[in-house]
Parts: structure tokens; sequence; C-alpha cells
């Protein structure tokens, strides 16, 4: 292979390479569109972002908003989890909890998000309480659905060996249910994630006094897009840091026997 | 061929203590569908000895699955009951629950997210004295010693069908249930396969109950063959034919030849081959 040869490949299938190179293209377009036609005070700029961004981080003002964001995030996130887990099995394997459940879970599928914040909001004040319900039940209707179709997909041939063998009902279910519903449940609950980031910091800005969308919101109304774009920037990092070093390392590890069996057929 | 006169000597010589008898009294089985009840088999009665090598053959939808199903407690009887008898005693028959049966699907029924070891590791939930080297021994038996590791997607066809057979084995069960094993393989993997069988029955003893649809498969196996249609069994024959059999030699050929008239006998039809 050519010097040449290699470099190409490097630039144009390296996956991290070419993320690096659309991102290196934003920022140099956006420095163009500010610069050239003189917006700075409109869209800022990627070097005014970028000191924005590094005196966030060197005075440590970043950390309790991080902090209470995550947090919210963190317990949002377990309750649409268990949720959604707990109803989408319900649905699944006993027919009563899907007649009771499913026309709710459809609803709460088109039902927006920004209403539960407002409601929050409404209900719960300012404080930590909105964003984490909000975090907590705008995503669970996707995971309970998740779930419940992947209980539906279980194959029956499975369940009829674990019959025909005495396997008792609970083994079965984490053995042959919980892992025949692990891609979808999977799926649900990185929708839930995502969800959960972008209504934790929706709510923030309409219900809290710290946090990500709480500094974005305050940062709108100083009409400094400066500020707000270093938060979001910030944010942002945290997102994919997270996206990559967390929730791709689980799935790679959760699911291995398919890259295997994938690699040997 | 003669009508049930079991060949004493065979049989004995292979039963172990941990082979049972299956006794089967006025088994029935219904299915309600939409369009009212549909009888797969009523008022069945059958014995199996022991440590024998049976062969349940019929036509597409004459119950042979579902049968085998109900003995091996996958689907609850509508009348009748199944015991079993262990090979050594002259007593009442045990319920589903006093034995281990060993079941091996048509398709192997492996969890796909479990290695080979672990697929049979499933099915030892209560046993104190598992390890994963019992597992890895009965992998040893059906050939896959350089397979212990890998995921069902990994594996070939026959190779996975082994796993499912290994994994019957290693809860050494009194009977071993087989429904159409070897019916998605090809020729050479089948028969290849079914050598193997044959020589795990002889080394360990156990009750063999096997369906199929193909007439040469339930002869070249069986000790007796029962072929069930119209929801009866209407022929049981017993396969006095030397082992290990040639399917191309003349007796061979001669008794396959009056098993394929005794199997459509019934109603004519296009299977059994």
């Amino acid at each position: 292979m050519s010097t040449a040869t290699g470099l190409r490949r490097l630039l144009v299938e390296n996956r991290q390479v070419v993320f690096l190179e659309a991102l290196a293209t934003a920022a140099a377009l956006w420095w163009l569109a500010s610069a050239g036609f003189g917006l700075t005070d409109t869209l800022s700029s990627p070097p005014l972002v970028a000191a924005a961004v590094a005196e966030l981080l060197a005075s440590g003002e970043w950390v309790p908003h991080f902090s209470a964001t995550g947090r919210r995030i963190a317990y949002g996130f377990a309750i649409s989890t268990v949720l959604g887990t707990a109803f989408g099995l319900l649905m699944g394997l006993y027919g009563f909890w899907e007649k009771v459940f499913q026309d709710y879970i459809t609803v709460g599928l088109a039902f927006p998000s920004v209403f539960i914040a407002l409601f929050a909001a409404m209900a719960f004040g300012v404080g930590d309480t909105a964003p984490t319900v909000t975090a907590g039940i705008a995503p669970f209707p996707f995971v309970a659905q998740n779930v419940y179709q992947g209980v539906n997909n279980v194959d029956t041939g499975l369940l009829e060996m674990a019959r025909s063998f005495e396997v008792s009902r609970i083994r079965t279910l984490g053995r042959v249910v919980f892992r025949s519903v692990l891609p979808e449940w999977f799926a649900g609950v990185r929708y839930g994630f995502a969800g959960a980031w972008k209504l934790v910091t929706l709510a923030e800005a309409i219900a809290a006094e710290q946090g990500v969308g709480f500094m974005i919101q305050t940062e709108l109304t100083r009409l400094s897009m400066t500020g707000v774009l270093a938060w979001t920037v910030l944010f942002g990092a945290v997102i994919a840091v997270f996206e990559y070093l967390v929730l791709r390392r689980i799935e790679e590890r959760v699911f291995d026997w398919r890259e295997q069996s994938a690699v040997a057929w | 061929m003669s009508e049930h006169t079991t060949d004493e000597t065979e049989t004995d010589r292979l039963a172990s203590d941990d082979a049972a008898a299956i006794r089967v009294e006025g088994l029935g089985k219904r299915f309600e569908t939409g369009e009212g009840v549909e009888t797969v088999f009523s008022d069945l009665d059958l014995e199996i000895d022991p440590g024998s090598f049976v062969v349940l053959i019929g036509k597409s939808g004459s119950g042979k699955s579902t049968l085998l199903d109900v003995i091996s407690g996958v689907l609850e009887p509508s009348e009748g009951s199944v015991t079993f008898v262990p090979g050594d005693a002259d007593i009442e028959g045990n319920g589903r629950e006093e034995v281990e049966i060993g079941h091996v699907f048509q398709s192997p029924r492996l969890l796909p997210w479990d290695t080979a070891v672990e697929n049979i590791e499933f099915v030892h939930e209560d046993d104190p004295d598992y390890t994963d080297d019992l597992a890895r021994e009965y992998l040893d038996l059906v050939g896959l010693s350089e397979h212990y590791e890998k995921f069902p997607g990994q594996l070939s066809g026959g190779q996975r069908q082994r796993v499912g057979i290994a994994r019957a084995l290693s809860i050494d069960p009194e009977v071993l249930l087989l429904d159409e094993p070897f019916s998605n393989l090809d020729e050479i993997t089948a028969d290849s396969l079914r050598r193997e069988l044959l020589s795990v029955w002889r080394e360990l003893g156990k009750t063999v109950l096997f369906v199929t649809h193909d007439i040469t498969e339930a002869v070249q196996l069986a000790d007796r063959i029962l072929m069930l249609g119209d929801g009866e069994i209407y022929a049981d024959l017993e396969v006095d034919l030397p082992r290990p059999r040639d399917v191309d030699s003349g007796a061979f050929v001669r008794f396959r030849g009056r098993a394929v008239e005794r199997f459509h006998s019934i109603d004519g039809g296009e299977d059994g081959r």
C-alpha cells in the first residue's frame, strides 16, 4: 500500500478522523461567516467561544452546574429505565396489562415533552424535582414500547426448550426473555438517555437555579451568544465523551456475541 | 419384519440403570382452534422398553411432535397419562417431575448469546454437582472439543445440533426425545450424526424416542418403528436387522420396502422417503 493510498484511507475511512474533519470544517465555516460578514455579535466566533470555554474550565464555574445537571439526569434516567422496563415487561408477558397500558403508552409516545416540563415546573416549582421528574417521565414510554416489542419477539422455541428442561421461570426470564429483549431494551434506554439530556436542560431553563440549562437561559437573558455557545459546546463535549467512552463500550461488551458470530460467517 | 416382539437380548444389553420405560395410557390431545376443537390423537396406549431405540414415524401433521411435546411435558395432555418406569424396577410409573428427559429439537434451540458450554450450563439449574468440566465432557462426546467457547452463530448447522445433543445428554436423562433432529441438515452431516447418535446410545444405553418422517432413517436407527396416523398408532414394527446397518444391503432394502408399503397403507400420500 503506497503512502498516498494510506493517507487517503486515513482521511476518508477512519471514523474519528472524519469526525474531526467535519468539526474543523464547521468551525471554519462558522468563523468565516462571523468574521467575513461582520456578524460576530450575532454568531460569536470560534476563538471567542473557545476562550469562554477555557475561562469556564479554569474558573471551575462549570463544576456545580454540571454536577446538578448530571445528578438530575442520573435520577431521571433511572426512573425512566425502571418504569419503562417494568411496564414493557408487564405488557409483553401479560395480555391484561397490555390492554390496560398500550393506549396510554401510544399517547405518551406522541405527547410533547415540553408540556411535561411545563407541568412539572408548575407542580414542583423551582428546584431539583421538576427537571428530574421531567427526565424520568417523558422518555419512559419509549423504553416501555421497546421492551414490549422485544418481549413479543422472544423466540418461543427457546421458551419451549427451557420448559422441556424444567428450567425455572425466574431463570428463563433472566437468561432467555431478558437477553432476547436486550437489543430493544438497550435501544430504548439509549433513547431515554438522550431524552434525559435534552429534557433536564429544558426543565432547568424553566424551573431551576442551577444547572447547564439554567446557565444557558441566564446567558440568553444577558444576550450573550458567546456565553450560550460556550455552555452548549461544553455540554455537547460531555455528551460525546459519555456516548463514546461509556455507552459504546457497554454496548460492545453486551453484544460481543453478535460481533463474533457475524465475523464467523 | 415382525409385529412388536421385542428382541430381549439386544434391549437388555443396552439398558442401563439410568434408562426408563415410557408408559402412555389413554393419552389424548386436543387443541381449540378458531373453527372448533381439533383432535390430534386420542386414547393412545404405548409402552416403550427401557434402553430401547424407538422411532416414531408419520406424515406431516400426524401429531408426532405433539406426542413428543406431551411426553416431555412441554404440552399438557387433554386426557390420559404418561409415566416413566425405571429400567430395574417393577413399580408404578413416576410422573414427569421424577425423571430427567433430554429433548433434542428440529432446530437446536440454543441461546445465541451463550457459548456452547454456557448453553449446557443453562439446563443444570439445580444440579449442585455441575461444573463446566461436565459440559466439556459431553461436548467431547459429540466431537466438539475445539468449540467449547464458541457461540452458536460461530458453529455450522451440524455442530449446533451436536451442542443440542450434548445438552440433552448432559442432564443424564432416563429418556432422550429427538424431534426430527437431522431434517435441516445436509445428508452427509445427517448421516455422520446418525452414526454418532447410535454410538452414544450404545455407550450410554438411554431410552430413545426419535421422531422422523424419513423411513430410511427410521430403519437405519430403530429397534422398533411406530407409525402414527389418523390419531392412532397404526403399525408397530420390530426392526430385527443386525447393527451396524448398511442401507445398501439387500436385507435393508427389502425391510425398507415393506416399511414403506406399510407406511402408505393407511391412506397413501407423498411423505415418507
